[in-house]
């Protein structure tokens, strides 16, 4: 079967029977119409093909097949619009059997109630099954939170719904900060007496104590200055914007010098001694990786060069 | 001037000698029945399911501005549609026949499943004498 047949299997009645769809003597093939996109064509080409298989023909050329359906579609189409403008002449909306058969006669067809029922009630009749309907896609539910709110009585009906609540409703969940400064300050002091405490209790705990009094260990335990690497993170400092503080330089593999951390001035000689420091006192390799060196923060010279 | 039915035959012309006004004519007039039995028959089209879906039939009716909320109606003009294109189907096939019945030679086997099918040849002057007229362009495009 060519692409350009239309396809030869019709179930009629209980049967399947083969019809093939020949192409005339002067037709060339894949030039033929193709099938028809629209299924309701081909559920037409399908009822002519069953009535003329039900004549007796057993092959029906292309072209006499689409001269049917085009005869079939437009005396369908010409018996409706016929029977609606004899509803309408007569002051009426709904088409009768009256309406019907002036439509009749107008065509020229001759009206044969008998010959109808005789048609409708033969045996032989074929049958097409009817297209199924597809379901329409079912749209993605939106997401919705919370219970959408109804329109407030002033709003009609026929207007959209709400939106979910979120969108438009704001609820404040903190409270304006304290900004006034007693308020700051006393908070401040507070937070600085409660860390100082865990942080003594937290000494007393990981590192070595003396204890005055061997009994009652919550009495005044003297604990040993072991320095810890982040005793910088767990110790609250006022913030200063304008001095910098040094980074510990990252550029050696093993074991780093340790760090003074007294607040100092970032000058262009110290940075560049900085470098040379560590290339001549560390006993470590200095990994000459450009990728491993720590940032070098701009100085303040420079900063101001470019403030200019 | 009525013109009452009669139950015989033709009737007889009227005496010569009568006058006009008293001349009565009677033709034979079959009885109006078609408006009863279309009604009759589209009371049973209920039951009846035609070739054609009904969903197809009510789309192209719909297309041409007809619509019924009575669908014995809609079967009814599908079943007329229906009709027509059969008795177009059943004369070509006659006429098939009557070609094949004439010469009878080797072959027949062939010939006549060759015969059995519907060309345009054969289709034209058929639908010639239902009243439609469908001619070939001279040029295939």
């Amino acid at each position: 079967m060519s692409g350009s047949l239309i396809p030869s299997h019709i179930p009629i009645g209980s049967q399947v029977v083969a019809l093939k769809y020949d192409h005339g003597p002067d037709s060339k093939q894949g030039t033929e119409s193709s099938e028809p996109e629209d299924p309701r064509r081909r559920v037409l080409i399908n009822t002519v093909a069953a009535l003329v298989h039900e004549a007796g023909f057993i092959h029906i050329e292309n072209r006499a097949l689409e001269i049917l359906m085009e005869v079939f579609e437009s005396n369908l189409t010409e018996l409706g619009r016929t029977t609606r403008c004899y509803a309408e002449a007569a002051c009426r909306v709904e088409p009768t059997v009256g309406d019907f058969v002036m439509a009749m006669v107008e065509k020229g067809n001759p009206v044969d109630p008998v010959g109808l029922r005789t048609y409708a009630r033969r045996h032989s009749r074929p049958t097409i099954a009817t297209p199924q309907l597809l379901s329409t896609p079912r749209m993605p539910q939106i997401l919705t939170a919370g219970k959408r709110k109804c329109l407030p009585a002033y709003i009609p009906d026929f207007f959209p719904s709400m939106p979910d609540p979120h969108t438009y409703i704001r609820t404040p969940t903190h409270k304006q900060p304290l900004t006034d400064y007693s308020a700051v300050r006393e908070k401040m002091s507070q937070q600085k007496r409660d860390v100082e405490r865990s942080l003594s209790k937290f000494y007393a705990r990981t590192s070595a104590c003396y204890y005055f009094f061997p009994d009652n260990k919550d009495l005044f335990p003297l604990m040993s200055p072991k320095q810890i690497t982040y005793h910088s993170a767990i110790i609250c400092r006022d913030q200063i914007f304008e001095e910098e503080q040094s980074l510990p330089p990252i550029n050696l593999v093993k074991k780093e010098k340790e760090e003074d951390n007294s607040i100092r001035l970032l000058d262009d000689d110290e940075s560049g001694n900085e470098s040379g420091v560590s290339e001549s006192q560390h006993t470590w390799e200095l990994i000459d990786n450009p990728f491993l060196r720590p940032p070098r923060p701009p100085s303040p010279c420079k900063k101001l060069s470019l403030q200019k | 001037m009525s013109l009452p039915p009669s139950s015989g035959g033709m009737a007889a012309g009227h005496p010569p000698h009568q006058s006009l006004s008293q001349t009565t004519f009677s033709f034979e007039i079959a009885p109006d029945t078609s408006g009863f039995a279309m009604s009759d028959f589209l009371a049973q089209l209920e039951d009846y399911t035609p070739t054609l879906p009904d969903s197809i039939a009510n789309h192209y009716l719909q297309m041409a501005g007809f619509e019924s909320t009575d669908t014995r109606i809609c079967r009814l003009i599908s079943i007329a549609a229906q009709k027509f294109i059969s008795d177009i189907a059943n004369e070509a096939y006659t006429h098939c026949k009557l070609k094949a019945s004439v010469p009878q030679g080797k072959g027949a086997k062939t010939k006549v499943e060759k015969k059995l099918t519907l060309t345009t040849e054969e289709l034209i002057p058929v639908l010639a004498e239902y009243g439609i007229i469908v001619k070939k362009p001279p040029y295939y495009m």
